[in-house]
């Protein structure tokens, strides 16, 4: 096959060895063509914001551009570094993401395996198409939803509070319902369409080691251990890595469409400080600094992980 | 074979935990769906609201007597037809040339798309150039500055790669150009990946907000999502102005109607996902297994 590729690419003359990169540029006029339009986005939309990124170095006025604003250094780094705020913000990142693979990544694939366990296969079909649904729904929809179940007046939560005596509480008024529901709604949205990754993989395995294991004597339990969970953890570590790239990510559209003032200093994380130090109090040079800070140690946190996932497993992403 | 008891008591416990996991996750929309057709009265009390006897569809006709609904589905509609188009056909186009192995310096135009899925201007910087190019307040804010992302690039490309080069190349023959290859030939091969980004595409310009609550700032251009936002904001500011005791925010009466015509919101925005996604599901299993088995 690869032989007959590259004859192919010998008849249709394409092969850059040929000409000078002008002849060969020219041969591929119309391949660039298509390209044209694509590459104009990634440099205007991808690369032209990274230019925007000196003006952490600046102080920025809207009115005298980037070329005019006066170069300060990295006094909005020192700034950001000695703000307690920031810390408080970073800690809540750490702390909510975290929770957040604690909690939401081992869920899919235990929600996957039992999945596999089900004996009937339409049954099956049903709790997959009905587990996918929220994960196509906006955080914007899920929030009406949510306030709906915790109010304390009327929702599900108001019923038992009734039933059971409870005394009504603000649940996402207070810092640690306020967490548990962010972990919960997370579960919820994710776990179905986050486990058709893992029963694909399970679908993939060769159905001969589970018949040996059976004739062997291994029961489900048992060929679920040693069969079907080695067999899908380049998949698992794969995911983890990406994951853990996202860690200082947290959640933005879940977290701002959920939280309020009484909640803020548990449910502020590094990218609702941005959008509101940035957009809403437009101290744009200092929080296109925290954009940084936040880019550059989510960099290092994926290749740190990668490298340490490549250490246990022997299995890297990049 | 004859199951072991244990065997049994797992089954059991596993089919009943699945009905759970569906039960938790179709009992909101029920709800919801009853509290919108709930008489004012019903819907603001406690309770499961899974039925009312006296059903009415006064919340509807209220939300759909405002043209502010009618113009949030036309901004959501064109937004959501114009940017899956546009992205789907850039898409492709620029993945097709990066499929072909001789592409003059592919690996440098490779490299520049799959390093802005690492690194990134921010939101600052990007909100800044969406500015200076006059597209605050405009349709086009909400779909160019997001029209390509190097993910779905990657996985188109590879699925190009995986196409058979005899076709192409008979066209080739016959003295057809690259780009009517990719158009008339390409394309039409190519329906399970152009319907699966597609269909992402789709859904997630239906459910985008946050570019339309930051680049249209007067309120010209509502989309579903964000009226959505405000009617839910507004019920919360008022739920919380009344826990820390501010006066004056007491708006019994008038809370009851807001219960079932914010939940009748909730349902005009979600109703149309709702109904295209039982057809669209089998896409998104085969476009996610696509985009990890090669990407």
């Amino acid at each position: 096959m690869s032989t007959m590729n590259s004859e192919l690419e010998l008849n249709a003359n394409l092969s850059p060895k040929k000409g000078s990169m002008m002849a060969t540029f020219k041969k591929q006029r119309f391949l660039f063509l298509l390209l044209l339009p694509g590459l104009l986005y990634f440099f205007i939309f991808k690369y032209g914001p990274m230019y925007g990124i000196l003006m952490a170095f600046k102080d920025y006025q809207p009115s005298s551009g980037m070329a005019g604003s006066p170069w300060v250094g990295f006094k909005h780094f020192h700034e950001m570094f000695e703000m307690n705020y920031f810390w408080t913000v970073t800690a809540n990142t750490l702390k909510i993401s975290l929770l957040k693979i604690l909690v939401g990544f081992p869920a899919p694939i235990l929600f996957a395996l039992l999945l596999n366990e089900l004996v009937s296969s339409r049954f099956k079909r049903i709790v997959q198409t009905i587990s996918y649904l929220p994960h196509f729904l906006s955080w914007v929809i899920v929030a009406g939803l949510i306030f709906q179940l915790v109010s304390p007046s009327y929702g599900l939560y108001g019923l038992l509070c009734d039933i059971f005596g409870w005394k009504p509480h603000v649940l996402l008024g207070e810092s640690k319902s306020f967490l548990q529901i962010l972990l919960i709604s997370n579960v919820w949205k994710e776990i179905g369409y986050g486990s058709i990754i893992y029963l694909a993989a399970i679908a993939g395995i060769n159905s001969d080691m589970y018949e040996s294991a059976t004739i062997d004597g291994a029961g489900r339990f048992k060929q679920c251990i040693y069969i079907t969970l080695p067999s899908i953890l380049p998949t698992i570590c794969m995911l983890f890595v990406l994951g853990l790239g996202g860690i200082l990510d947290g959640g933005f559209d879940q977290i701002f469409n959920l939280y309020n003032s009484m909640v803020m200093p548990t449910a502020d994380i590094i990218d609702t400080f941005v959008y509101r130090i940035g957009l809403v109090e437009m101290q744009y040079s200092f929080s296109t600094a925290v954009g940084i800070a936040k880019s550059v140690i989510a960099l290092v946190l994926v290749l740190v992980s990668n490298w340490i996932v490549g250490k246990l497993s022997n299995y890297t992403v990049f | 074979m004859k199951k072991s008891l244990g065997a049994r008591l797992f089954d059991v416990f596993n089919i009943t935990l699945m009905l759970f996991i569906c039960v938790t996750i179709v009992f909101p929309f029920v709800q919801q769906a009853v509290i919108s057709i709930s008489p004012p009265d019903e819907s603001s009390e406690i309770g499961l609201h899974l039925y009312t006897l006296k059903p009415t569809f006064d919340s509807f006709k209220q939300i759909f007597a405002t043209g502010s609904i009618w113009d949030a589905y036309y901004w959501t509609i064109l937004r959501t037809v114009l940017g899956t188009i546009l992205t789907v056909v850039v898409s492709a186009m620029l993945a097709y040339p990066l499929s072909k192995r001789y592409l003059l310096a592919r690996k440098v135009w490779m490299g520049l798309i799959v390093f802005t899925m690492f690194f990134g201007g921010g939101l600052i910087p990007t909100y800044l150039l969406v500015k200076d190019l006059h597209m605050l307040n405009t349709v086009w804010a909400l779909i160019i500055p997001g029209l390509c992302s190097a993910y779905n690039i990657v996985i188109i490309r590879n699925f190009f790669t995986s196409l058979p080069i005899e076709v192409e190349e008979s066209a080739y023959m016959d003295g057809a150009n690259d780009v009517t290859v990719f158009f008339k030939i390409v394309l039409p091969l190519s329906a399970p990946i152009i319907a699966t980004v597609t269909l992402w595409s789709l859904v997630g310009q239906w459910n985008a907000w946050f570019d339309a609550m930051i680049y249209i700032s007067n309120g010209e251009i509502k989309v579903l999502q964000i009226l959505l936002r405000d009617v839910l904001n507004n019920a919360q500011d008022a739920a919380l102005a009344n826990i820390r005791g501010v006066e004056n925010v007491d708006m019994s009466g008038q809370r009851y109607t807001a219960e079932s015509v914010k939940a009748a919101i909730l349902l005009v925005t979600t109703i149309p996902i709702i109904m295209v996604y039982p057809f669209l599901q089998k896409y998104f299993v085969k476009g996610i297994m696509i985009g990890a088995v090669k990407g």
